[in-house]
Parts: C-alpha cells; sequence; structure tokens
C-alpha cells in the first residue's frame, strides 16, 4: 500500500475514532445490564406469579375483554396483546382509538380468572433509564438518528481499522503481545488483537444498532405506505367506527386457519392507528428465531369475523425486525448473553486502548 | 512485477489475515446460522463466537506468558 494512501486510512481511523468513542463508550456500558435485562427483572422481582386456576380452562377473549372495559367503563379498546410465557392477555384501552399513548391505559389479566396480574415493575424505573439513554439519550428521534450517526461512524472506523492493522501487522506473528517494551506497544497489540478477533460481532451489533436507530422512520414508512395501502382498500368513505359485533375468538380464530403455522401476536381493534375504523387488524408472527420476528398483518371484518385481506411486510421493516435479535443478542439462551456481555467488553477495551494511543502520540 | 513477487505478496496478505479471516467467518456465519436454524441458537452462535473470545485469550495468554 502506497504511503499516501495508509495515511489517509489512518487518518479516517484517528478521527471517525475519536468522534464516536465518548458515545460507543456510554453504549457499551449502558448496553452491558441491558443484555441481562430479562435476568435483572427475574431478581429485582422474584414473587412469581401463578395463574389462579393453573389447570383450570380458559376463558375466552371476548370474556377478558368484557371485564377489562367494565373496569374502564368510559374507554374502547385499542389493542389486544399476549404473553408467550404465561396465560396472560393485556388490554390497552384509551379514550378513543386514536388517543395518545399517554392517555392510554395498560392492563393484565389472568387468562385462567379474569382477575388483575400486578405488574411486576421493580427496579422498572432504573431499566427504562438506562434504556432510553442507550436509545436516544432522552432525545427523541433526534438523538435516535444521532446515535445512528455515531454507530456510522463506528462501522467507518472499524473498517479503516482492519486496513490499519494490515500494516502495524506486517511483521509480527497474529496474537503478538508486546509485554516486554512498554505499556503504548503493548495497549497497541492488544487494541490490535481485540479489534481484529470481533470483527465480525462487532460489525454486526454496530450495523445492526444503526438500523435500529431508524426504526421510527421505517415503521412511519411501513404504516403510510403499506398498512395504509393495505388499510385503503377496505376503509369506506365517512364510515364511523363500527361496533365490534363479531367475536374476537371468533376473528382470532379465523387468522389462524388463515395462517396456520404463525403466531398471534396482537389485535389492533376498529379505529385504532393500527387498523379501519371496520377490521380488527390482527398481527401474526411466525415461532422460531428468524420467522417470530417477522410480521403479518390481517384485516378482519368487525361485524362477521370475516377475513378481507393479508398483507406482506416490506423488506426494510423485515429489516428492521431481523436487525433487533442481531443486536439484543436475545435469540438464543443465557450463554448467548454472556457471550454478548464479554464481547461488549472486549470492545469497551479496544475503545479505552485506542483513546489511550492516540493521547500517547499526540 | 514478476509473478513470484506477486505470489510473495498474496502470501505475505493471507499471512496476516489468515487469522482474521477463519475467525471472521466462523463468527460471522455462526451468529447468522443460529438465527437461522431454529433451536440450534445457542448451539451455533455460542461455538462460533467462543472461538472469538477463546482464541484472543490463548494468544494474549501465550504470547505474554
Amino acid at each position: 500500500m502506497q504511503a499516501v494512501t495508509f495515511k489517509r486510512w489512518e487518518w479516517t481511523h484517528k478521527w471517525t475514532s475519536l468522534i464516536c468513542t465518548v458515545f460507543l463508550l456510554m453504549l457499551c456500558i449502558t448496553g452491558l445490564p441491558l443484555i441481562f435485562h430479562d435476568e435483572i427483572d427475574a431478581t429485582l422481582n422474584p414473587a412469581v406469579w401463578e395463574p389462579k386456576h393453573p389447570d383450570g380452562p380458559y376463558l375466552s377473549y371476548d370474556q377478558i375483554m368484557t371485564i377489562g372495559l367494565a373496569q374502564r367503563p368510559n374507554e374502547v379498546p385499542i389493542y389486544m396483546s399476549f404473553d408467550t410465557d404465561r396465560p396472560v392477555v393485556n388490554i390497552t384501552s384509551g379514550p378513543t382509538g386514536d388517543a395518545d399513548a399517554t392517555d392510554m391505559h395498560f392492563a393484565s389479566y389472568d387468562l385462567t380468572s379474569g382477575e388483575l396480574v400486578p405488574p411486576a415493575d421493580v427496579g422498572e424505573s432504573v431499566m427504562e433509564f438506562i434504556l432510553q439513554l442507550h436509545t436516544d439519550m432522552f432525545l427523541g428521534l433526534p438523538g435516535m438518528l444521532f446515535l445512528g450517526f455515531m454507530g456510522f461512524l463506528f462501522v467507518l472506523a472499524t473498517v479503516s481499522g482492519v486496513v490499519v492493522y494490515r500494516q502495524y501487522m506486517r511483521n509480527l506473528a497474529f496474537g503478538t503481545v508486546r509485554k516486554q517494551k512498554n505499556r503504548r506497544l503493548k495497549w497497541l497489540d492488544q487494541h490490535n488483537l481485540l479489534g481484529i478477533t470481533t470483527l465480525a460481532w462487532v460489525l454486526v451489533v454496530g450495523l445492526t444498532g444503526v438500523i435500529n436507530t431508524l426504526e421510527k422512520p421505517i415503521l412511519d414508512t411501513w404504516r403510510s405506505q403499506n398498512l395504509q395501502h393495505l388499510l385503503s382498500e377496505y376503509q369506506t368513505q365517512n364510515s364511523t367506527i363500527a361496533t365490534a359485533n363479531a367475536s374476537i375468538d371468533q376473528a382470532i380464530l379465523a387468522a389462524k386457519q388463515a395462517l396456520p403455522n404463525m403466531q398471534l401476536q396482537f389485535v389492533a381493534f376498529p379505529g385504532s392507528d393500527f387498523s379501519t375504523n371496520e377490521h380488527y387488524a390482527i398481527f401474526m408472527h411466525g415461532d422460531s428465531p428468524l420467522t417470530k420476528e417477522l410480521i403479518t398483518p390481517l384485516l378482519v371484518k368487525a361485524s362477521n369475523g370475516e377475513i378481507v385481506g393479508v398483507s406482506e411486510m416490506p423488506w426494510y421493516a423485515n429489516a428492521l425486525s431481523l436487525s433487533r435479535p442481531l443486536h439484543f443478542g436475545d435469540y438464543g439462551g443465557l450463554g448467548l448473553k454472556v457471550l454478548w456481555f464479554i464481547l461488549t467488553l472486549f470492545t469497551l477495551w479496544v475503545l479505552v486502548t485506542g483513546l489511550y494511543l492516540w493521547w500517547k502520540k499526540r | 512485477m514478476t509473478t513470484i513477487s506477486k505470489a510473495n505478496r498474496a502470501l505475505s496478505k493471507w499471512q496476516i489475515f489468515k487469522w482474521p479471516s477463519i475467525l471472521f467467518v466462523l463468527s460471522f456465519f455462526g451468529l447468522i446460522l443460529a438465527l437461522l436454524v431454529d433451536g440450534a441458537a445457542d448451539w451455533f452462535a455460542v461455538a462460533a463466537i467462543a472461538v472469538s473470545v477463546i482464541v484472543p485469550v490463548k494468544f494474549l495468554i501465550r504470547r505474554e506468558s
């Protein structure tokens, strides 16, 4: 490689790294507890909830809805979702179907008895704080996009780092750490070794992190184009919000029959942002690590439970869905999380040694 | 540039990137296969990514001792 070309790559590596390092340090440190979010929640909320009748029959979704709305008499149902690991149904209600999120009310019900399930929220505010800091630094969409740009710089720093690595390692065997010389050389070798060995993981987590920061624009595009297209095909002009005459159970049964290999994710009620005024929108997903992230919405007539339309998600929404598990490392068991934790520590060390090397070289 | 010197340069590049390439391929495909193969997430990902952890640690210990 020519000296001028190498200088350019080195310049790129130095400046892209320096600009993003502070934010990457914050992202790594806040990412560490988020890897074990589920385990921390379980530890802080040790009281294990049990259904009232573990072996008893389940109530119907219509019965649960009746119980839920009786407790919120002036509200309408907006969404119904389902826990995967326990017989619990969640109902989101509000004054109107298109109410702001702040005006919505969320409650969980025992599917065996209809009783309210107490929220397991000890420590939730701390984890929520960490998640918010990690996601957008409390700045909303501008914060997310800014962190996305920092992630892009980090990917650029990683790629330029590979080019620079080649020049530094010309006369050294892989894995050389010159411990005896001085701290700068030792840390340079550790920076190179850990940086190059974690390359694939860092690129995957970095790129999927960038995609995750585009969540809101991607979902807005999906809703305004694909979903709106599906909804507009069946939305009658000037129609009022239909009374959901058809049974929810009947609508869900029809959806399951239409997509027998998929699982139920959530139901959007007539008048909500994810449905028309006259239809239930039923969102289904697969059950493998890959397909459980991919969603397929169906429209079911609220008047008679008849399926009227099915829509595939566009590629960019699928890319977002698939980037989540690859970023969070939550598609395996505890072993995968431990590895995510160790590799995050390695990345932290690469960042710290990189800063040290720049400081010493000044 | 002669064929021999070209071959030497290619060999030299390969020597530098031999181990990084192997680790990259193993850990990258481990991550993706773990997501694609139903029920095999831990097997693929842990085995493949573990290489990314074990190899550098092994080298660090060997070179530093």
